[in-house]
Order: C-alpha cells, then sequence, then structure tokens
C-alpha cells in the first residue's frame, strides 16, 4: 500500500505518463458470468450434501409410510402339497379302529392352504405415536437439508466477497506499480536536471516500495486464483471452467440494519436448528408414547381361513374331529394380544425418554447459544459497519490531503515528502475501507445465516 | 488517482444527466472543447501544438488573474501593480502547465454536471467525475460573472479548494520568508515544467 502513495507521487507531482486503466477484463466470450444469485443456485444444485440430506427425507418417509401401513389388515398364508396316507371313513365308523398304519404303497397327494387375517382396532397408541414420529421426523430432515444449504449459501458468499476484495485490492496495487515505474523515471530526470524538489532519498523511497508492491501483487494475485478456485469446486465446475464473477466492484450495501433482538425474534421463526429441535422433541415425546404403548395389549379383529384336500381320502364331517388333509373351515373373532416381559418394556422406554431428555437439554443449548451466536454476528455487522465509516472518511481526508499536497507541489511551494505521506495514508485507507466492506459483507452473510435467512433472500 | 483530478479540473467527458443553462453551459462548452483537443490524433503527433491549444482553450474560461488575486489573499493589497502582474503571470503559468501535463493523459472520465447554484455574480457548478472503473471524485467550479461571462476563479476538487490551499501556502511562506521567496519558489517551479 505504501507503494500507492509513491504512485500517485508520480503521476501527479511529477507528472507521469498516464496510468492505464486497470478495469477487470471482461470476460472471454464463452465465459460462464454469474451474479451472486447465481452462483448460490449454482452451487445448491451440484452440491452432494443436499442430496444427501434429501435420501435422509425420503428415508423418514418410508417410515412414515410403514408406520400408517400398521393400520390395515395383515393376511399370512400358508399352503402345502405333499404326500398323505389313503384314509378311509370306514376306518372310523362305527368304531374307531386304531390297528391302521400308513404304508408307503397307500400314499396319495394333498394340497391345503391357511389364511390368517388380522385388522388391528386400537393399539394403546402403537400405531398412531409412531406414525406422529415419523411425521415430525420428515420435518426434522427438512431443516436439516435447509441448514445444510444455509451453510453451502454462505461459504459461496465468503468465496464471492473474498474474490471481489482479491480484485480490488488487485486493482490498487497495479495502479501503484504502473505509477511507480513512470514516477521513478521522473524523478530520477529531475534529479539529473538539479531540481530542487526531489532527492536522491526519494529515489531510494521509490526502489524500496517498487519491491514491496511486487510482493502485495503476488499476494492479491494468489488470493484472487483462491478464491476463485474454492468457488469453481464449490459450484461443481471443473478447474478448467472459464468462470467470471458478474460483480465489478465491492461496494457496500444500502440498507437499515435491524436491531439484534429482531435478529433474535427472526431466528426462533427461521433458523432450521431451532425447528429441528421443536420437531425432533415432538418425534422423540411421541416414541416415548409409542414406547409406553407396548405395556398395554394389542385388539383386533381376526379371521381364518383354512382348506385342505388330498385324494383317496374321504371326508369327514364331524365338529369334533377335523382332518389335516381335506377340510375347509373358517371364522373370525375379536382378538387381544398382549406381550408380557420383565423389563425389556420399561428399559425402552427409558430409552427413549432418555432421548427426548437429551433433546431438552440440546434445546436449551440452543435458547442460550444460538441468541449468543447472533450476538456475535451483529457485533462484528455493527463494528465493521463503523469501520467502513471510519475508513470512508479516512480514504476521502487522505484524497483531500493528497490533492492539497499535489498542488502545493506543482507550484514549488510543498516538498515531495508530503505527497508521500499523503498518498501512503490514502492507500492504507483505501485497502482498509475495502477490507472493511468486505468484513461488514461477511458479517452480514454470517448474520444471514445465524438468523436462518433463505439462500437467496440473503444474497445481498 | 491525483492525475485524474487534476485531468477532471478541465477535461473530462462530457454526460450530462441534467440541462443546465449558463455557468453550466460555459463550463461544459470548455470542457467539450478540451476533449476535443486531447482526443485530435493529429495533434497527439505534435505535442507543442497540442499543449499551446490546449493552454487556450483552457484560458477562455479561467480567469487566471482572479485566481491569482485570491490566493495571495491579503497580500495582494500590499503589492504594486508590476508586483501583481508578475505573479498572476507566475500563477497562470504554473497552472497551466501542471494541469495542462496532466489533462494529456485523460483516459475516458467522464463527467456528470449535478448542480448549478447562482447568487447573483457568482456561481457554483458542481460536477461529479467517474473513473472507467467507476471510482467517482467531486469536482465543483465556482464561477465570477464578468462582462456577461462566466469565469472559473476556483476549483473544489474533493472538497479541497485550491484557491483556499494557496492561500493558506502562499500565506505561510509570505510570512515566514518574505514575499520574494514566495516568488523565487513560483519561478524555480516554472522552470521545471517546461512544455513538452
Amino acid at each position: 500500500m505504501k507503494s500507492l502513495f509513491t504512485s500517485l507521487l508520480i503521476v501527479g507531482a511529477l507528472f507521469g505518463p498516464p496510468s492505464s486503466s486497470h478495469a477487470a477484463e471482461d470476460a472471454a466470450q464463452g465465459n460462464l458470468v454469474l451474479g451472486l444469485n447465481d452462483c448460490i443456485r449454482m452451487a445448491l444444485k451440484a452440491a452432494p450434501e443436499l442430496g444427501e440430506a434429501q435420501a435422509d427425507i425420503e428415508q423418514t418417509a418410508s417410515k412414515l409410510d410403514e408406520a400408517k401401513s400398521y393400520r390395515y389388515p395383515q393376511l399370512e398364508v400358508m399352503s402345502l402339497f405333499g404326500p398323505a396316507p389313503q384314509a378311509r371313513a370306514q376306518d372310523i365308523t362305527p368304531t374307531i379302529a386304531t390297528d391302521r398304519s400308513t404304508r408307503l404303497n397307500r400314499l396319495t397327494w394333498f394340497t391345503s392352504a391357511d389364511a390368517t387375517l388380522i385388522q388391528p382396532l386400537y393399539t394403546f397408541g402403537k400405531i398412531s405415536e409412531n406414525m406422529k414420529a415419523a411425521t415430525h421426523g420428515i420435518e426434522v430432515d427438512r431443516s436439516r437439508k435447509e441448514q445444510r444449504a444455509n451453510e453451502i449459501t454462505l461459504k459461496v458468499r465468503e468465496y464471492y466477497y473474498g474474490l471481489m476484495l482479491a480484485r480490488e485490492l488487485k486493482e490498487v496495487v497495479l495502479e501503484v506499480q504502473e505509477d511507480l515505474a513512470a514516477a521513478r523515471k521522473k524523478a530520477q530526470k529531475l534529479l539529473d536536471d538539479g531540481s530542487e524538489s526531489v532527492d536522491q532519498i526519494d529515489i531510494y523511497k521509490l526502489d524500496a516500495f517498487s519491491g514491496e508492491v511486487a510482493k502485495l501483487l503476488e499476494e492479491a494475485q494468489k488470493g484472487e486464483k483462491l478464491a476463485l478456485a474454492a468457488l469453481k469446486t464449490r459450484l461443481g465446475l471443473s478447474a478448467i471452467t472459464p468462470l467470471d464473477i458478474g460483480s465489478e466492484r465491492l461496494t457496500m450495501d444500502e440498507e437499515t440494519v435491524p436491531s439484534y433482538d429482531a435478529f433474535v425474534d427472526r431466528a426462533r421463526l427461521r433458523r432450521p436448528e431451532f425447528r429441528q429441535i421443536a420437531e425432533g422433541i415432538k418425534a422423540r415425546a411421541a416414541l416415548v408414547e409409542a414406547a409406553k404403548a407396548n405395556y398395554y395389549p394389542d385388539v383386533f379383529l381376526g379371521g381364518l381361513a383354512s382348506w385342505a384336500y388330498a385324494d383317496d381320502r374321504d371326508r369327514i364331517n364331524n365338529p369334533y374331529i377335523t382332518d389335516q388333509y381335506k377340510h375347509f373351515y373358517g371364522g373370525a373373532a375379536l382378538g387381544l394380544r398382549w406381550k408380557l416381559d420383565f423389563g425389556i418394556t420399561g428399559a425402552k422406554v427409558a430409552g427413549e425418554q432418555a432421548q427426548y431428555n437429551r433433546l431438552l437439554s440440546t434445546k436449551e443449548f440452543a435458547d442460550a447459544n444460538i441468541p449468543l451466536q447472533i450476538k456475535k454476528f451483529y457485533l462484528d455487522l455493527k463494528e465493521a459497519e463503523q469501520s467502513v465509516t471510519a475508513t470512508q472518511s479516512a480514504y476521502s481526508n487522505g484524497k483531500k490531503w493528497a490533492v492539497a499536497a499535489l498542488a502545493n507541489f506543482d507550484f514549488g511551494v510543498g516538498p515531495a515528502k508530503e505527497i508521500f505521506d499523503a498518498l501512503q495514508a490514502y492507500a492504507r485507507m483505501r485497502a482498509a475501507y475495502f477490507q472493511s466492506i468486505y468484513n461488514y459483507k461477511i458479517a452480514r452473510a454470517n448474520l444471514d445465516y445465524a438468523v436462518g435467512e433463505a439462500p437467496l433472500d440473503g444474497a445481498k | 488517482m491525483l492525475r485524474r483530478y487534476a485531468v477532471a479540473v478541465v477535461t473530462g467527458l462530457f454526460l450530462a444527466s441534467n440541462a443546465f443553462a449558463g455557468a453550466t453551459d460555459d463550463v461544459k462548452k470548455t470542457v467539450d472543447e478540451v476533449v476535443h483537443v486531447v482526443s485530435d490524433k493529429n495533434l497527439k503527433k505534435h505535442d507543442q501544438q497540442r499543449r499551446q491549444a490546449l493552454k487556450k482553450t483552457i484560458s477562455v474560461i479561467f480567469d487566471y488573474s482572479e485566481m491569482a488575486k485570491r490566493s495571495l489573499g491579503k497580500h495582494w493589497s500590499q503589492r504594486s501593480q508590476a508586483e501583481r502582474r508578475q505573479f498572476t503571470d507566475l500563477f497562470a503559468s504554473l497552472l497551466e502547465n501542471s494541469y495542462a501535463g496532466k489533462i494529456e493523459s485523460y483516459n475516458n472520465e467522464k463527467i456528470m454536471y449535478l448542480k448549478e447554484t447562482v447568487d447573483g455574480d457568482h456561481a457554483e457548478v458542481r460536477s461529479k467525475v467517474i473513473t472507467p472503473k467507476r471510482d467517482e471524485y467531486s469536482l465543483d467550479y465556482r464561477l465570477l460573472k464578468e462582462n456577461g461571462k462566466w469565469m472559473v476563479y476556483d476549483v473544489v476538487i474533493e472538497g479541497v479548494s485550491l484557491v483556499s490551499n494557496y492561500r493558506t501556502q502562499f500565506n505561510k511562506i509570505i510570512t515566514t520568508n518574505g514575499y520574494n521567496e514566495l516568488v523565487k519558489k513560483l519561478k524555480t517551479k516554472t522552470d521545471e515544467l517546461k512544455a513538452p
């Protein structure tokens, strides 16, 4: 930055040749030129994390479908086909013969089908609570996906603004570097001509600054390349894809920043983590109730149908006797299924209750720490805002100082050193001004993330 | 940066956002002429001719005598007619040479005329210089009506009045080392600033 003042010294005081403008190069034809919102959209589209989050939503949705399906009847069918002994009714008429045996040469074939149907009527909450848990679980997963999207948005904004800052600083350094060369030439000429307005120390200063400027330029160029590479990666683009950003200058947002309390209130409504916890608590409460429901029986309506057929066996019609190889009967009944254990259900309830309690603690943590996080980012924002105002004022005064110093030098009533000092202050403040704007934008991006603003709403 | 200020003082591409009458028109007319001279491809090959053409154009609207008088402030009344003429000539020469050199580095700067304030024979034309990189600088002209024509007697760059600045600087030198020391300094500088 010191070099900037040198450059200006040269330009103004020493009547250097015109310095060419370092306006950002136009994107080559075919280049992908994206604004901030375009970058955010592309990053959200390309992000593998969101694919994972979507898969989680779908998995939880399948659990909801499963829970819902328990409301419907379940049918179990078993079918058999195999050998059976031949049998005649006379073997049990009028009396049951007890000297019959199964002989291999007197076998026949049989086939049978048994169907059992169970329609749950009342489960004391096993089904409904699991459905509720799954429904809230889906909301938890949706909030997680939203959180991932907000994280991605924050990163994109960091890279985007970082690239803009790097370019602003690069422009400053390039201007300085170019002007330094011209200044050096002019200063040397004035010195050779015996001018009192320049001395050898000024030449040494110029040379010293040249090295510093070269170093600053390398740093600025590295910063630009790094930010652009990071942005491409986040956008899912290959390293060789020609990409440029649509924003040319890093300027302050024209907005009235709401109060801290307004941010906190908004966070309670929008922050995905708050919603995750709220929905998670509801889901866990439902799972606790579902576990407790296992203490109670299931009331159901049962249906049974059994059919069997075999050749070479007489059909027996007797309510006391059922031929397992040749029969048909069915019926329906109201049923009660009750599974009793000695501690298993209790342990499961305790486990679910512990998970529920854990979430309550997480809620307490979030209630205390999310506002704290917002406070930090809010203070960062206000600090940056003040810094922008301060550096803008300093930058403006640096310009005034430089204008006056140059005007005096032009008339021979002011020393070259005064211009050096003025331009040094001007350059430093100009760089600080851009840095402050960057800090403001990053603080705003962090605040939007902390509040849970929608990605594109927050793209200022 | 400062070169651009200087360029803007007397040049800059005219891009008026509003149509003003009187003082603004006079300023714009001169600015247009300066741009024409600077952009002339034939004159670019002849530095001396171009410098002369620029000086001629600038002198049409700049009242060097008034600027010199105001810059010397209270010391003006203590100077003889000959001293005043000498001082005015030195002042005009320095102003022409120093700024003409910078005007030649004109680089598509744009000027937007923002506001004109007229108070009797005094007027102020406020403008904004916009560089190709969209940096903006304020540039205001203070004018005095002489024989029905508006003439610039002060230029305010980024809030810095050149006349006020010179008055402070000149007064400091005169108070410390005397009037002759000031003239000596101005002469020395004039010799340094030779036309190309």
